[in-house]
């Protein structure tokens, strides 16, 4: 398996430095550099990487403050982060953080591997807990009727009408298989409602009803589209790490 | 009784004249300062002793109920005469003023010539002075807050002695009633009103005093206040030369001189020709200054010790003026003649001395301080910043792969940016080259490092002015514009960085086209240190501190926003701190 590494950092010559030592490990493949604490966000999303080489002094957002806004968001887990910089003023922040490590500028490469070791370790902890059952038993019947707000209106809904749910313009786009409820609840209350039911994030703003899956097409760089029963047009994303939680269901229930 | 009344009075007036001729002299001031020691103590015993005589010698010879003749008293007398003496008001006075001791002994003195000159009543007047002034001098002890017992409670007092003299009299000599009836009233009227009236005249020469001593003091002070500025002068010619001045132009001195330890640095007025600048200090009395910080006085030729044949100087106060417990200055007062130098004079002089000694303390005491902080701001300029150090230091590992031949570049930078920084420490002023060297060390490292995101700009003359400046002073600034104007700017940033003469001046510009300081933080950014912007949130007020203390207000920092966004920090520097 490879490892997905990302590096932000805002002094070009720190980035080959960076990419210069990673090229070096035969496991590591390189997602493209962000220069800046937003370019990072960005990039992120869009690569989805296993670790952020991440520099704490650049413009804009700065990397501690990009690795908070990075935590938040996880949904399945969080990204590990090793941080680098010229001092240790934020070792304590980072350790808080659950980084993986705090290199120190100029890089000792004894000191680099000992990271790489880390990262490694923290890596097979991740594979390992994707083995336990990630929902172990899902009611599989009940009544469990619910009421969410559409609008003005008060819908009845029981959990398998959901096929999926979406966040849009700060409303909830709640997709049943002839309608779509608008409404105000956040993606996290209705995913608490549905606890126990075979719901799944795919991605930071996908709850998909694990029973309309009809397939899964692989899209770049180890992400994957769903297409779902009875809504064929309609492609959701499902990140890296979800993908690989996934299949690890399906195997371990089939 | 009209007559001897008459005479009396006459006689006492004779009196007072020498007793006002007593108040001249100087011994007496310490009577009125009631400074004792047992020497004084006799001095004084003895002087009023005498005017107790004097007033004996001056009083009236009685021959039953006559007067037996007017001449002074200064033969013994018959034995049926009886002389009547004025000594008692001498008594009274050096008792009211000198004490019981004082009182007695002047008493003991005239009592002892009323005894040999004998005749009628001589035990009774030889005991009455000893006991008036004692009595006198006790009486004195509640009068102790005033320097002076005011003429209407000395009128007072001076009723009492005539008044035991005719006890005595009586006591011992019960036959001389006749002449007690005849002499009683004018005796008690002269005395009293002739101890008021030198009391009434000491007060008055007391006042006198004041007024003087007052006046070299205000003087003094005037003089003094006048002398800062020169005392401000870095220079010690200038500062002596300035002293001098202002000397001959406030007193009324011959000449004066101001040395300092080994040379004549300044002399104005008289013998200009041959007292000199440069001239070795070699009189004894300047020494002996130096090693008691005491001022000294030459009364004669002699001890002024001018080899100088033509040379009018007869006397001379030498001052000391000392910084720190130590002689710094020697101010000489010269004058023509010794009895030019009054007591005023003295006072003046030693107060003078005093003040200008302080002034110079107080000035040290500044100018330490100020050097303290500059001192300390330096070093906190000096201590490099981590980050800096060590991105340096990752961007020359990777340089050696990269690129060795800038890799060393950059290293022999780095040891540039790091020796001035060291040296930093103990210089308070660097030539204006090196100050650039700095600043080119500190943009080769910068720029080498985010070649992708800023651009500096070095515009100086080629031939740098030779000015010197408070070290690491530009380098800051340029510090400040990647730390706060072009923080967020991730690319395209410029920084201008303008050294350029004009006129007299020195003008250094930093400009940068960033984000320019909030309003809230422009006028403070210099003034206060920002402790919530890490790293160089200290760094202008650093740099505008010590501007401001080394070179003047007109050096500080200005800081505004361009209209065209980011903002320009500068200063000037006067070209003539060249020195």
């Amino acid at each position: 398996m490879k490892i997905h590494a990302m590096i932000a950092e805002d002094e070009p010559m720190a980035r080959k430095e960076l990419m210069y030592l990673l090229t070096q490990e035969d496991d590591v493949e390189l997602c493209p550099n962000a220069e800046t604490g937003e370019q990072l966000l960005q990039l992120y999303s869009e690569y989805d990487p296993d670790v952020i080489f991440l520099d704490i002094h650049m413009p804009g957002i700065s990397g501690i403050e990009a690795a908070k806004h990075l935590m938040d968001q996880a949904v399945h887990f969080p990204p590990l982060i090793i941080f680098t910089s010229a001092y240790d003023e934020y070792a304590i922040q980072a350790f808080d953080m659950e980084a993986v490590d705090y290199l120190l500028k100029p890089f000792d490469e004894i000191r680099f591997q000992k990271a790489m070791k880390r990262l490694r370790n923290r890596l097979l902890q991740q594979e390992r807990k994707l083995m336990e059952p990630y929902y172990s038993n899902f009611k599989s019947s009940g009544p469990a009727k619910f009421l969410i707000d559409d609008g003005e209106r008060t819908a009845v809904l029981s959990p398998e009408m959901i096929y999926y749910a979406v966040p849009h313009k700060r409303m909830l786009e709640v997709h049943t298989k002839d309608r779509v409820i608008l409404s105000r609840i956040t993606l996290q209350e209705l995913e608490k409602k549905l606890y126990g039911y075979p719901f799944f994030r795919t991605h930071r703003s996908y709850l998909v009803n694990l029973n309309y899956i009809k397939e899964i097409t692989p899209w770049f760089n180890g992400t994957s589209n769903i297409t779902l029963k009875d809504m064929e047009g309609i492609q959701i994303p499902v990140s890296r790490t979800a993908r690989k939680m996934l299949f690890k269901m399906f195997e371990q229930n089939g | 009784m009209k007559e001897i009344t008459i005479i009396l009075f006459e006689r006492l007036g004779l009196l007072l004249i020498i007793a006002f001729v007593l108040t001249r002299f100087p011994g007496f001031k310490s009577l009125l300062y009631r400074e004792f020691n047992l020497k004084m103590l006799l001095v004084h015993s003895g002087v009023f002793g005498l005017f107790g005589i004097a007033g004996t010698m001056a009083g009236i010879v009685m021959d039953g109920e006559t007067i037996s003749h007017f001449e002074f008293v200064v033969k013994a007398v018959e034995k049926h005469q009886l002389v009547v003496s004025l000594s008692l008001v001498a008594i009274v006075i050096a008792g009211l003023l000198g004490g019981p001791i004082v009182g007695m002994g002047a008493g003991i003195v005239s009592g002892i010539h009323l005894l040999m000159l004998g005749g009628v009543g001589w035990i009774a007047n030889g005991l009455v002075n000893p006991l008036t002034g004692l009595l006198a001098g006790l009486t004195a002890r509640f009068f102790s807050q005033e320097r002076v017992i005011p003429p209407l409670k000395a009128l007072f007092i001076g009723i009492f002695p005539p008044v035991l003299h005719m006890h005595l009299l009586l006591i011992f000599h019960p036959d001389t009633i006749e002449i007690v009836n005849k002499i009683g009233l004018p005796l008690v009227l002269s005395n009293s009103l002739a101890i008021a009236i030198f009391t009434a005249m000491i007060t008055i020469v007391l006042k006198e005093q004041e007024n003087e001593a007052a006046l070299a003091t205000r003087r003094a002070l005037t003089i003094a206040e006048e002398a800062l500025p020169f005392l401000k002068k870095d220079h010690p010619k200038e500062m002596a030369h300035g002293l001098c001045n202002l000397l001959m132009n406030r007193l009324k001195l011959a000449a004066v001189s101001v040395t300092n330890k080994q040379e004549v640095l300044a002399h104005k007025g008289m013998g200009e020709d041959h007292h000199q600048p440069g001239q070795p200090v070699y009189q004894m009395l300047a020494y002996e200054a130096i090693e008691t910080k005491e001022m000294k006085i030459a009364a004669a030729r002699s001890q002024i010790e001018c080899q100088h044949k033509s040379c009018q100087f007869e006397a001379a106060i030498i001052i000391p003026i000392t910084e720190a417990n130590d002689v710094m200055l020697l101010i000489t007062f010269y004058f023509k003649k010794a009895h030019h130098i009054r007591p005023v004079e003295l006072v003046l002089a030693q107060g003078l001395g005093q003040l200008l000694s302080n002034q110079l303390n107080v000035l040290s005491a500044e100018s330490l301080k100020l050097h303290i902080r500059d001192a300390e701001l330096r070093n906190l300029q000096a201590q490099i910043n981590p980050h800096f150090l060590f991105n340096t230091l990752h961007l020359i590992a990777t340089l050696f792969r990269e690129d060795p031949k800038k890799a060393r570049h950059i290293t022999v930078q780095l040891a540039h940016y790091m020796r001035f920084n060291l040296k930093l420490v103990s210089n308070p002023l660097v030539p204006l080259e090196k100050e650039c060297d700095h600043v080119n060390a500190y943009m080769e490292i910068i720029q080498a490092r985010f070649s992708n995101r800023l651009k500096i700009i070095f515009h100086h003359p080629e031939m740098i002015p030779d000015v010197n400046i408070p070290p690491s002073t530009i380098q800051p600034l340029v510090e400040n514009c990647i730390q706060h104007g072009l923080r967020n700017i991730a690319s395209d940033g410029k920084i201008e960085v303008i050294i350029q003469q004009r006129d007299s001046l020195l003008q250094a510009i930093v400009r940068d086209n960033g984000i320019g300081f909030p309003e809230d933080i422009l006028k403070e950014v210099t003034k206060k240190p920002l402790t919530n912007h890490q790293n160089s949130g200290i760094g202008l007020y650093n740099v505008n501190q010590r501007l401001i203390s080394l070179l003047g207000e007109e050096a500080k920092l200005h800081v505004r926003n361009l209209p065209e966004g980011g903002s320009e920090i500068s200063f000037q520097i006067p070209f003539k701190v060249q020195a």
